[in-house]
């Protein structure tokens, strides 16, 4: 009965490991979206001093109840954290509809070189998706 | 001679401008004086005295259409003219423009729409920003209605966004022009692991790919124009929509 019991408990180990290894692999396949559909991210020099302006387009697969930016950080090109913001409906960085296009615009040290990371969602039907991208490093004019 | 019989004469011949309320309200008083209306009014007698008044107006407009000024009809016609007033109000907030105004509201919330979300179709909407309305698709799967076009004008970017759907299936469509064509390598799309096919029309090339249950199919002049066409519609007829696109 002990030989039994121990065999059933490894078969229920084994398949218990099994549903575990393929719930691992689906949560770390990032690929595709069920709610984002496409995204435009630029980081330009812009005409002020030390500013700089991220441009972004982000469009849902379908309308979005919201769809924009959640967070964005800038930092040197050390690696060093220079500033960021949390997207909100009021900073611009959110809104809803078939697409969500804007400007950021961040101040930092004029002659310093900045990338920013971007994370971008889009939430559908209580279905929300994201996806965090990193920009090319520009230099603050 | 009867009261009554006067009152309708002199309302017959009062027009708006010298109705008289005063003289009104004392033929009324004088009518309430000598036949006074019961506290508890007789219904069955009403309606036989109805049906007496009806019998004889529609002997009298046998007999001999006279055109008269009828109080009662103009306040049937104010009331339908108010009728129609509100249900225009109602579908003018549904979306449908029939006052040409830029105002849109629920019973909770009034706002405005900007006034390139009002374009009538995906080709208005192009040529409003100055993108070649000739990127715009003029076929759609039968049934599938266009439910909503944005438009987005910005100094890096101009795009017109549209959704066609017949509330089962949906098709998005997205047409974009950057300012600068370096930009372009910064777009991307979502996709998963299937493969991409090319599909050529018009001299142009589109790769279709899948995200899930959606397929999209996309373009670009390699310089600063760029289209998608996306959804759940079969690729057969994402492929119909993009040969409708013009030369």
């Amino acid at each position: 009965m002990r030989r039994i019991k121990a065999v059933f408990l490894a078969l229920a180990l084994a398949v218990t490991g099994c549903f575990g290894t393929a719930l691992a692999n689906e949560d770390i396949m990032p690929l595709a979206s069920p709610t984002l559909h496409s995204h435009l991210i630029t980081l330009k020099p812009w005409t002020h001093k030390g500013e700089i302006k991220l441009g972004y387009a982000i469009s849902p697969v379908d309308t979005a109840d919201a769809v924009g930016i959640s967070s964005v950080d800038f930092y040197r090109e050390s690696g060093h954290w220079a500033g960021g913001a949390l997207g909100t409906t009021a900073n611009g960085l959110v809104g809803s509809g078939l697409s969500h296009v804007g400007d950021y615009y961040f101040t930092g040290t004029s002659g310093e070189r900045y990338y920013a990371v971007v994370t971008i969602f889009a939430t559908i039907d209580n279905v929300t998706d994201s996806k965090t991208f990193v920009t090319d490093t520009v230099t603050a004019p | 001679v009867d009261l009554a019989d006067e009152l309708e004469e002199l309302l017959d011949a009062m027009t708006e401008e010298d109705f008289d309320p005063e003289l009104v309200d004392a033929y009324l008083d004088a009518l309430e004086e000598k036949a006074p209306m019961p506290r508890q009014p007789d219904a069955k007698a009403a309606y036989a005295q109805l049906q007496k008044r009806l019998g004889a107006a529609s002997a009298a407009v046998e007999g001999g259409r006279r055109r008269r000024f009828s109080w009662r009809g103009l306040g049937l016609a104010a009331a339908l003219a108010g009728l129609l007033f509100a249900l225009m109000v109602g579908v003018q907030a549904a979306g449908v423009d029939l006052f040409g105004s830029l105002a849109r509201w629920t019973e909770e919330v009034f706002h405005f729409v900007p006034a390139a979300a009002q374009q009538q179709s995906i080709r208005e909407a192009l040529r409003s920003c100055g993108i070649p309305e000739e990127l715009g698709p003029v076929w759609f799967p039968e049934g599938l209605e266009v439910e909503g076009i944005e438009v987005y004008d910005s100094e890096d970017l101009k795009r017109v966004s549209a959704r066609y759907s017949d509330g089962d299936k949906r098709v998005r469509v997205e047409i974009s022009q950057l300012n600068m064509p370096m930009d372009m390598e910064e777009l991307g799309y979502q996709k998963d692991s299937n493969s991409v096919e090319k599909y050529s029309s018009h001299d142009r090339i589109f790769y279709l790919f899948s995200n899930l249950e959606e397929t999209t199919a996309a373009w670009s002049d390699g310089n600063q124009l760029m289209i998608d066409i996306s959804g759940t519609i079969p690729k057969s007829d994402i492929k119909k929509i993009i040969d409708s696109i013009g030369e």
